[in-house]
């Protein structure tokens, strides 16, 4: 199953932004289409995030002497 | 009233869903597909579709575990989402319903996956779940069928909303009478898919090209209702000849 980092708020950002965008396109409610595209970008960006910082964590562990 | 036309807006939206689906196709490919007994009529979702699925709900089934959620409120939730998703297909969000249908067909999956992981699974559970369903599926149509209330596509909406009804019907008939009956093409996470992301290509379709139509169109959501309404009305006949055939075939 998933154990991947970020794996919530990926999934979850992706929904919201989606939504925001549905609503700006299908309502007049803009405010609150903005509200949702807002969270969500953030939210799926934090889990991107995530999903590449290890790989960026492992360029800083320091070589023991003599490696 | 929903707007005439936002383009751009559909134009990032499908950006998004672009993304979207890369990333589920890269997590698609690192996903085993899980082996099941060969029926005579497999569901068109294959098992690594669900297995790859469920490996994204499942963080989401141990957060929902964890907080000690009942799985009938999961349940009586995707009711509620469905009246929603039933709600913006009468008023025109086409693609807001597709993303409520989307969403109810995951609730669907959850309340059983948290149920297994609470060991609250049961026949009481499952009782609540299947009738709920049946509410829901009619909440979501009748919404469907009032947005195509003067089109020839409201037929095709009274034609899937009772075929679903019939996959469905059917099978438990069959499961009184002793005939176990898993098989069908479509089954309901198929029948979510069809309709949610037809909802879904409907309402980008509609934006995209209503800058060159002049005005909002729906052709992708009534092909949606036909296939769906086929998909249902094949499985249902097919699942009715397997147990005719399991019981003998004998007279009624």
């Amino acid at each position: 199953m998933s154990s991947a980092p970020g794996g919530k708020s990926r999934p979850l950002g992706f929904l919201l932004l989606v939504l925001g965008l549905g609503v700006r396109m299908d309502s007049g409610w803009d405010v609150v289409a903005w509200l949702l595209i807002g969270a969500g970008a953030a939210t799926a960006a934090s889990g991107l995030w995530a999903l590449v910082r290890p790989r960026t964590r492992e360029a800083f562990v320091p070589r023991r002497a003599g490696e | 009233m929903p707007p005439a036309c936002r383009p751009g807006t559909a134009a990032a939206a499908a950006a998004v869903v672009g993304v979207a689906v890369f990333l589920a196709l890269r997590g698609y490919a690192q996903t085993a597909g899980a082996s099941r007994p060969a029926d005579e009529a497999p569901p068109l979702l294959g098992p690594r579709v669900r297995a790859w699925y469920k490996g994204v709900l499942a963080p989401f089934e141990d957060q929902l575990a964890a907080w000690g959620v009942r799985p009938d409120l999961l349940t009586y939730a995707q009711l509620g989402v469905s009246v929603l998703a039933g709600a913006a297909f009468w008023v025109g969000w086409i693609f807001v319903a597709g993303w409520l249908t989307i969403l109810a067909g995951t609730l669907d999956i959850l309340d059983g996956g948290v149920a297994r992981r609470n060991g609250a699974a049961g026949p009481r559970g499952a009782l609540i779940d299947s009738v709920v369903d049946r509410y829901a599926e009619f909440a979501t149509f009748l919404g469907l069928g009032a947005f195509f209330r003067d089109s020839w596509v409201l037929l095709a909406v009274a034609v899937a909303a009772f075929t679903s009804l019939m996959v469905s019907y059917t099978r438990a008939r069959a499961e009184a009478l002793g005939v176990a009956l898993s098989a069908g093409r479509a089954q309901r996470p198929e029948r979510y898919v069809v309709l949610g992301f037809g909802a879904w290509l409907s309402g980008l379709v509609a934006h995209l090209a209503c800058p060159v139509l002049g005005h909002p169109t729906h052709v992708v959501l009534a092909a949606a209702v036909v296939l769906l309404a086929a998909l249902s009305a094949w499985t249902a006949l097919a699942r009715a000849r397997l147990a005719f055939q399991a019981l003998g075939g004998g007279a009624a």
